[in-house]
């Protein structure tokens, strides 16, 4: 790979960790907190997204992060409050940021006025807070690093030589005379003359006087003080603006004249006024054009020797000898530096889990086969065996560990939803997060913006109500979402929860109906109206609103969510509000499952949808004609799928008698009993894509290998009970049809 | 002689250009994240040269460029201070702590080594 382009992604990269530190970095200011360290830490982030911008040519996102940044500076410097109102505009310049960084990264093209009303305001902002006016961008940092070189106006007589950055001098002018004398900071700073004459030897050949009389006397002599000076005369085309670059890192650290060197009069050269470097705080031009007086009139006693500088000479004091560290060693994580990381590439790690899954499997193969043997034999390889076992689950635990992320990110992103939808509505709402440290799987994480996105948006457009409605139904006019994460039993779970009016139960019924969504004569319990809202093609919004109205519903949250193998559901309290929760796997690479086998075959159920199971009674079935079957569960009636059937496994229909029903949480929030012939295990299996090594088969959804060696197939337990469901639908009597859906 | 250049920079990205354009140079590159790391890493190397940003977390670069100049064998390590901004203030203050010069961010990678190989003996 282009090292350019892996540094290009490490940018994105940062830039990605940046716009997290960013947002909880603003957070913090705007619970109150704006201390140097917060105010520091958000300056920093627009700061490193402007410095790597700059290097990628990146002018947009570059001009955008430095207003942003001048802002931030003028509250760092107090020169600005961080009042709401400003507030605001940092909320949404970071939004900005967020943005123009993404284009900028899928290099997209930038619609400048998608954002130029926050850069004004951001101007705007910067400049009302006084200080000294910024210089354009644009002019100052792009330029190569060197001081500006602006020769104060010098009246000089017509006639005298002029001024040598003139053209006419330069035909005249065969180099430079150039008086140096250090001062003491300049050592201090690190800087050497040594190195800076042996710049100007490169531009051309040198005269080099070392001026040693302000040496004192060896007892008064300090080590810390400088006193040498130098007198050079450089013959050169090179221009002043050459000279003056050689000493920019020195300016102000030394006295230091510059002439040109006069072709007929090299050692009195007419009367020229000295040029010295601007001063950082430019002095004064009246400062500059005082006569001049030669400083370096040395006393000929003291002139040493002139000295032709042919080679660099030795350095006077070596330098320490330079051990050759190897930089991975040197990079070395520090005790007291933040916890140590290392990147590595998703395959690698994906590479890793793959094996060790391959390993839990073959353990696991080795227990099943030598166990019986062992068992017979003697209790220490019994003892090794179970240790075994032991160290592979923690060896997956571990690998596992490694792809976990905290939702932290997620729940950051979450700010700006809030936020944008918020702004829109004409609400007030705050989001409070707690537990975002919760560790999950990378892809969980990945998989779960989208869903998450849209129901924090349906939180504050739907859940919330208007501040007016909230006033006069005596709550506080800002409305408050809740956002959490918690581990719970091999689980993650995260609510949504908003101090809204709660469901319109009475609502959705009346929309659910008029939309054919359930029979016309239904009743339904409370928890069941709330689950109406995951019905495909509902939407209680009267106009469609831009917000959540886009066409995806609550059904497809809640089909994200399952395919992640997790469950949601749904809880509200009329005056008070909702709250949905979501359970989800902590990985996608091993599933817990219940072992069962149909016609000589083993099927994984995944334990997420599993309900119960139950013994079907001849009593409990209820025969809906062409082969289909429904069965009661405690006054409910459920479709019974025979699993064999629908994935052709078995040519003949079983006798729901002789199976074992697995009762099986379903799309649209139906339940449906899955037969099997009987129930073998349940167990921890190792998800192996069978789409990726095979092909799609509808019914399956993965496989796995157990410990035998051999393959079972992980049901799709969704498709599985809804295509039976659109069989029973077309064909079972409308009074059964009825019936079902009440159940459902 | 191999030249040995420390990097203190808390951003990957700058850290990554550097090491890039010191090490095509056939320079030694060492790496610090931010200024207590920087002189963490002193600690154990002599750097001939060192590169640092300024805004950095847990320490900046004016605070490590004093506390490289307070170590009485560090005093001469030429200090390079990596900058965008292109305020006077800035590189005055670079200067006080004791910087030995400065380098523009965003930088060329030819511009980078010319300016270290100016202040490198």
């Amino acid at each position: 790979m282009d090292p350019m382009a892996s540094i290009r992604d490490t940018f994105f990269q940062e830039c990605e960790e940046q716009m997290e530190a960013l947002e909880q970095g603003l957070m913090t200011m705007e619970e109150g907190d704006t201390s140097s360290e917060t105010v520091n830490a958000v300056f920093r982030a627009v700061h490193s997204v402007k410095g790597g911008a700059g290097a990628f040519k990146l002018t947009e996102l570059v001009s955008f992060a430095h207003a942003f940044e001048t802002v931030l500076d003028k509250i760092r410097s107090n020169q600005l409050e961080p009042n709401p109102e400003i507030m605001r505009l940092l909320l949404k310049s970071a939004d900005v940021l967020s943005d123009l960084v993404c284009l900028c990264r899928d290099g997209a093209a930038i619609d400048a006025t998608q954002y130029d009303g926050v850069l004004g305001e951001l101007n705007s902002t910067a400049e009302g807070a006084g200080g000294e006016p910024e210089d354009d961008f644009a002019s100052i940092d792009f330029a190569p690093a060197m001081i500006s070189f602006d020769l104060p106006t010098i009246d000089i007589p017509a006639g005298d030589a002029p001024a040598f950055e003139m053209p006419a001098t330069e035909q005249v002018a065969t180099g430079f005379r150039i008086h140096f004398r250090p001062h003491a900071d300049l050592y201090r700073t690190g800087n050497e003359p040594l190195l800076l004459i042996r710049q100007l030897k490169s531009l051309g050949s040198i005269k080099c006087t070392c001026d040693t009389s302000a040496l004192p006397k060896l007892a008064d002599y300090k080590v810390n003080e400088s006193y040498l000076a130098f007198d050079i005369e450089l013959e050169t085309d090179a221009s002043a603006l050459d000279i003056t670059q050689i000493f920019e890192f020195v300016d102000g650290a030394c006295d230091l004249d510059i002439q040109p060197l006069m072709a007929e009069a090299a050692g009195a050269g007419p009367f020229v006024p000295p040029m010295q470097l601007p001063e950082f705080d430019m002095p004064p031009a009246e400062q500059l054009a005082q006569p001049y007086v030669p400083v370096y009139a040395i006393p000929p006693a003291a002139a040493a020797p002139v000295v032709e500088i042919v080679s660099p000479p030795p350095m006077a004091a070596a330098p320490a000898p330079v051990p050759v560290i190897d930089v991975a060693q040197k990079e070395k994580p520090t005790s007291s530096g933040p916890a140590p990381t290392i990147r590595v590439e998703l395959d690698r790690v994906d590479r890793l889990i793959n094996l060790v899954g391959e390993l839990v499997i073959n353990q696991a193969m080795l227990a099943q086969r030598l166990g019986p043997a062992v068992a017979s034999s003697g209790s220490e390889a019994l003892a090794s065996l179970e240790e075994l076992e032991r160290l592979t689950r923690d060896l997956q635990d571990s690998v596992m560990a490694i792809r976990a992320q905290p939702v932290k990110s997620l729940f950051q992103r979450m700010q700006r939803i809030v936020r944008e939808v918020a702004d829109q509505t004409g609400k007030t709402v705050r989001l409070r997060t707690e537990g975002e440290a919760t560790e999950v799987d990378k892809t969980v994480i990945e998989s779960l913006a989208d869903p998450l996105t849209h129901m924090i948006r349906n939180a504050v457009d739907h859940g919330l109500e208007s501040p007016e409605g909230r006033a006069s139904a005596g709550k506080s006019e800002e409305g408050v979402i809740k956002l959490t994460a918690a581990h719970q039993s091999g689980k993650v779970v995260i609510t949504v929860q908003d101090d809204g009016a709660g469901i319109n139960r009475p609502k959705v019924l009346e929309i659910a109906k008029k939309k054919n969504l359930v029979p016309q004569d239904a009743t339904f319990t409370d928890s069941e109206i709330d689950n109406l809202l995951f019905l495909p093609g509902f939407s209680t919004a009267t106009t469609v609103s831009a917000i959540s109205g886009r066409g995806v519903g609550m059904d497809v949250v809640r089909r994200s969510i399952q395919a992640l193998g997790g469950r949601i559901n749904i809880s509200s309290k009329p005056g008070h509000g909702s709250s949905f929760t979501l359970s989800l796997p902590l990985t996608l690479a091993v599933l817990d499952g219940i072992v069962v086998s149909i016609a000589e075959a083993i099927f994984i159920i995944p334990l997420t949808s599993v309900v119960e199971t139950l013994q079907p009674e001849n009593k409990m079935i209820l025969d809906l004609g062409e082969g289909s079957h429904a069965m009661r569960v405690r006054e409910r009636l459920v479709p019974l799928v025979d699993v064999g059937q629908a994935l052709g496994v078995r040519a003949e229909p079983s006798k729901p008698t002789e199976s074992v029903a697995i009762l099986v949480d379903t799309e649209s929030h139906s339940r449906s009993a899955l037969m099997v012939d009987r129930i073998i295990d349940q167990r921890q299996v190792v998800i192996k894509s069978f789409e990726h090594n095979y092909g799609p088969v509808p019914g399956i959804a993965a496989a796995t290998i157990l410990g035998d060696g051999r393959v079972a197939m992980i049901l799709d337990v969704e498709t599985i009970a809804d295509s039976k469901q659109r069989e029973r639908m077309e064909s079972a009597s409308k009074d059964a049809a009825a019936k079902w859906a009440k159940a459902s | 002689m191999t030249l040995t250049v420390l990097t203190v920079d808390d951003s990957r990205t700058m850290r990554d250009m550097l090491r890039l354009a010191l090490t095509a140079a056939g320079m030694n590159v060492v790496q610090a994240e931010d200024g207590v790391h920087g002189v963490e890493v002193l600690a154990t190397c002599a750097p001939d040269c060192i590169i640092t940003d300024i805004n950095m977390p847990r320490m900046d670069g004016f605070g490590f460029i004093e506390a490289v100049r307070a170590d009485a064998a560090k005093q001469t390590i030429p200090i390079l201070v990596l900058t965008t901004e292109s305020d006077a203030d800035k590189k005055q203050k670079a200067r006080s702590a004791g910087a030995t010069g400065w380098i523009t961010k965003p930088f060329e990678p030819e511009k980078l080594i010319s300016v270290v190989k100016r202040v490198v003996a």
